[in-house]
């Protein structure tokens, strides 16, 4: 009888004790959720994309058709309509340059080597009927952030050109 | 009765360690619960001071006496930064120093006008005495454009606002 007693409390004891502990296993789950520490860096933002990418198209470049420099928007629709164009005064055709100028400039806004940057890749294609010009650099998975802007075309009635930026980085 | 007393004694022993366990596991949910709430209220916060300093670029890059003219030959206002107006600017401080109230109503602490691409000049068009605690600072870009023998050149430029925690 004292026998049957002592196993029936020992019982007891065995299952409170495993009950305390699930209850700190939850407590240390929830512990290690809630101190999950914050992203380091800042999030690239989507109204800095779309602005980024019209401001770029206002540059003006070097490339000049009747003495005028043309700015990128310009030279996209100029590359658009008249692929064989030459610039005055550098030479060059116009499309070669347009992709030129632009992977020089964001090589100079994001570096060349983009590796474990938190933006680490990058796409810009400009297309209409066809595909003017298309870059890209880096990784390009995980989370992005996208801008698109369309451009008339210099002869009206023509598919307008589209303008999408892409940016890809690490949250 | 000395035995019953023991088993009396140990059952609210027992009674006692649930108790503490069970204080314990509502403890540890409430901690929880604050934790998440306080992650929220910091999204919202962020999300606020977001929205406001968006404003407050939008605000500085449309001011007149810094935004494109309509001198540059157009029948519409050009979306962009005079430079030869934001060197008048920079370099004037009474200029600078009239729009003081301005900044700092709306909690802005540095406005910098910065040429990227190429990279070139930066423009100071306001900075605050001192160094802000818990400052945040948010950037766009714009184009810097300047009026040459009735041609407009322009360049990318950044504008960075920095401003004091909500």
């Amino acid at each position: 009888m004292i026998i049957k007693k002592n196993k029936k409390a020992q019982e007891e004891v065995f299952g409170f004790v495993i009950i305390v502990l699930v209850v700190m296993i939850i407590g240390i789950v929830f512990f290690a959720f809630s101190i999950r520490r914050a992203s380091k860096g800042v999030e690239p933002k989507n109204y800095e994309l779309e602005d980024l990418l019209f401001t770029i198209q206002k540059y003006t470049t070097d490339c000049k058709i009747n003495n005028v420099g043309l700015n990128i928007r310009e030279l996209i629709r100029e590359c658009n309509n008249n692929p064989s164009r030459i610039c005055e005064g550098i030479g060059g055709n116009v499309c070669i340059f347009l992709k030129e100028e632009l992977e020089e400039m964001f090589d100079e806004f994001l570096g060349t080597d983009m590796a474990n940057a938190m933006i680490h890749g990058y796409f810009l294609n400009i297309s209409s009927s066809e595909q003017i010009v298309y870059i890209e650099n880096g990784q390009l998975e995980k989370d992005f952030i996208e801008a698109s802007q369309p451009i008339q075309p210099l002869i009206i009635g023509e598919q307008e050109i589209l303008v999408i930026l892409r940016f890809y980085y690490s949250s | 009765m000395k035995i019953e007393n023991k088993k009396a004694q140990i059952k609210i022993q027992e009674m006692a360690f649930v108790l503490v366990a069970v204080v314990f596991l509502f403890a540890l949910l409430f901690l929880f619960f604050a934790r998440f709430q306080l992650t929220q209220l910091q999204k919202t916060a962020e999300e606020v001071r977001e929205q406001r300093t968006m404003t407050m670029l939008k605000v500085v890059s449309s001011l007149p006496e810094l935004r494109c003219s309509k001198s540059f030959g157009t029948t519409t206002e050009i979306y962009c930064i005079d430079k030869d107006k934001l060197k008048v600017f920079g370099e004037i401080r009474h200029i600078r120093n009239k729009y003081a109230d301005i900044w700092k109503s709306a909690q802005i602490s540095e406005v910098i006008i910065e040429e990227v691409y190429p990279i070139g000049d930066i423009y100071i068009v306001y900075e605050s005495m001192g160094e802000p605690e818990n400052s945040f600072t948010y950037s766009t870009y714009i184009p810097l454009c300047e009026e040459t023998i009735g041609i407009m050149e322009c360049v990318v430029a950044k504008i960075k606002i920095t401003t004091r925690s909500v």
